[in-house]
């Protein structure tokens, strides 16, 4: 009866251990699932703030509240200077009225911040260093901040465009830049 | 007893692993769905982005494994859409397609088990506000039905064109004659738009009603005119022939695009919804021109225009002109804001042709 009950523990323990082992197995198999899927979401996630920035700057190449038109024609890539400005003051007002405007554009532009430079013929930068670049930019016009606090991870982008002053009819080259994090 | 044991070993060790890979499996399976949906999602973003930016542009694309819901509701004057994929509410936040929040998607309130057919045209009232976007199922036919006078004809032919030039949606021009036409079986909708002066229904589509295998049979009755009032009337709803019922209260179409967005509309609600939102963005463009015009106005150098910039600046500050009152089921209102768009199109005119020197356009 002894020699039952040692060779039933002794078979208890063997089915425990082969257990352990096969969720151990599992168990390893499933971090290194874990693992790479983490990896590839982050290589996706990271391509899909890129693509979600390119849809910003389009989608702000083609606002109509900054846009040149003759006649309600748009121009191809072209700031109009008046109503640039006009968006802006509305943006920076604090009455309510203006608080209203902000919030819509808020919802828009979720986590997006638009900066705008007119760089020629106002750019009169005397060096030819490379920080010529990063000096532009930082004198750059601010025109919309809805960035959050904290965010993981920014892309930016560079857009070429031409503004319009309608008062002087006169053309004149510059950037957007468009800054999304997630 | 030690056979006893083993099967009881079996039984509890098998129950676990068994709990184990279906508790993986399920796990597995509610996250693909949830990576379909938003794939779809993300299609669906590209779609609507490309369309709210290329005016006059069509498309088609494949969603027949998942259901569209399209929702628009309004709390005062300010209006909201949604878009819900499949079950998931996976974008019942603006969030997920902010997009949505501004741009008026005039749709059937559901396309499932079709095509989802994308056409958008530029608004310009009489400078550019936004893109209208109509989105529709390819089980949806669009008849165009004229009375007999030759205005009712030119202006439903007009119509038709448009639609026509898509090559997408499924769009035909009948005689108010014709009662031959073989109409195609299994239909989501047919919709006739009915194009008279005097606003009765034809006699020969109550026989169609009875008649057509489609799930939904409806009229929207205009009149020839390039802004007016419009009525929807079903006749068979949900494969339940009905008795002409009217729907709505009666709402207003501005011009054009305004009218497409109608014949999109699943219903007069979800119009006036979307009419709304184009209104919304209406308000804030309208109120940048306006202070281009002051801005115009007090330039030193274009004192000999300043008079009309004057003009446009105080134009543009009314709430009539604004859009801030409107109220599309009311015809003085919409009335008003016809008249206040063509009055801005002919001082945006008048500035071009202002004497003394060059003056710029506002818009």
């Amino acid at each position: 009866m002894k020699l039952l009950t040692r060779k039933s523990q002794l078979k208890i323990g063997e089915t425990i251990f082969v257990l352990m082992i096969f969720f151990i197995l599992v168990t390893i198999g499933a971090v290194f699932y874990v693992k790479i899927q983490s990896i590839s979401a982050g290589d996706e996630q990271k391509k899909q703030l890129e693509l979600h920035t390119l849809k910003i700057a389009q989608q702000v190449k083609s606002l109509p509240e900054l846009i040149c038109t003759q006649a309600a024609i748009e121009e191809f890539d072209c700031i109009d200077k008046l109503k640039f400005e006009a968006f802006k003051s509305r943006l920076e007002d604090t009455s309510d009225k203006s608080k209203k405007f902000k919030q819509y554009y808020d919802n828009i532009f979720l986590n997006v911040k638009i900066s705008i430079k007119e760089v020629y013929p106002t750019y009169t930068a005397s060096s030819e260093n490379s920080e010529e670049v990063d000096t532009t930019i930082e004198k750059k016009d601010n025109l919309f901040d809805n960035m959050l606090k904290n965010v993981k991870s920014i892309n930016s982008m560079f857009l070429p465009i031409t503004f319009y002053d309608p008062i002087t009819n006169q053309y004149s080259f510059g950037y957007i830049r468009i800054e999304v994090a997630k | 007893m030690e056979a006893q044991l083993n099967w009881i070993y079996i039984l509890v060790v098998g129950t676990l692993i068994l709990v184990f890979f279906i508790v993986i499996a399920k796990k597995y399976m509610t996250n693909q769905e949830i990576k379909i949906n938003a794939n779809i999602l993300q299609q669906l973003d590209t779609t609507i982005l490309g369309a709210s930016q290329a005016a006059k542009s069509a498309n088609k694309i494949n969603i027949e494994d998942t259901a569209l819901t399209f929702e628009c509701s309004c709390k005062g004057n300010n209006c909201q859409s949604n878009i819900e994929i499949g079950d998931s509410g996976i974008a019942k936040d603006t969030a997920f397609l902010p997009i949505t929040a501004f741009l008026p998607i005039f749709s059937p309130k559901k396309i499932e088990k079709s095509q989802l057919i994308t056409w958008t045209l530029d608004w310009n009232y009489p400078f550019k506000v936004s893109n209208l976007l109509y989105l529709t199922r390819d089980d949806v036919y669009y008849y165009f039905v004229a009375d007999d006078d030759d205005k009712s004809k030119q202006f439903a032919k007009e119509l038709y064109g448009m639609m026509a030039e898509t090559q997408f949606l499924n769009v035909e021009f009948l005689d108010n004659s014709a009662t031959s036409v073989i109409y195609p079986d299994n239909m989501y909708l047919l919709r006739f738009i009915y194009i008279s002066e005097d606003g009765k229904l034809p006699s020969w589509l109550d026989k169609i009603k009875e008649e057509k295998e489609a799930r939904n049979i409806d009229v929207l009755m205009l009149r020839p005119e390039p802004s007016g009032s419009f009525s929807f009337t079903k006749l068979k709803k949900n494969n339940k022939v009905v008795e002409n019922i009217k729907e709505g209260d009666g709402s207003y179409y501005l011009d054009t695009p305004t009218l497409i967005g109608v014949i999109f509309s699943e219903d007069e609600l979800v119009y006036q919804c979307n009419l709304l939102k184009a209104f919304k963005r209406y308000q804030y463009v309208s109120s940048l021109y306006q202070f281009k015009a002051w801005q115009l106005k007090d330039d030193s150098s274009l004192s000999h225009c300043s008079v009309y910039y004057k003009t446009a600046y105080d134009y543009l500050g009314s709430d009539v002109n604004l859009g801030t009152t409107i109220n599309v089921k009311i015809e003085s209102d919409v009335a008003a804001t016809v008249a206040a768009k063509q009055s801005l199109e002919d001082l945006n005119e008048e500035i071009l042709l202002a004497p003394g020197g060059r003056c710029p356009r506002l818009y």
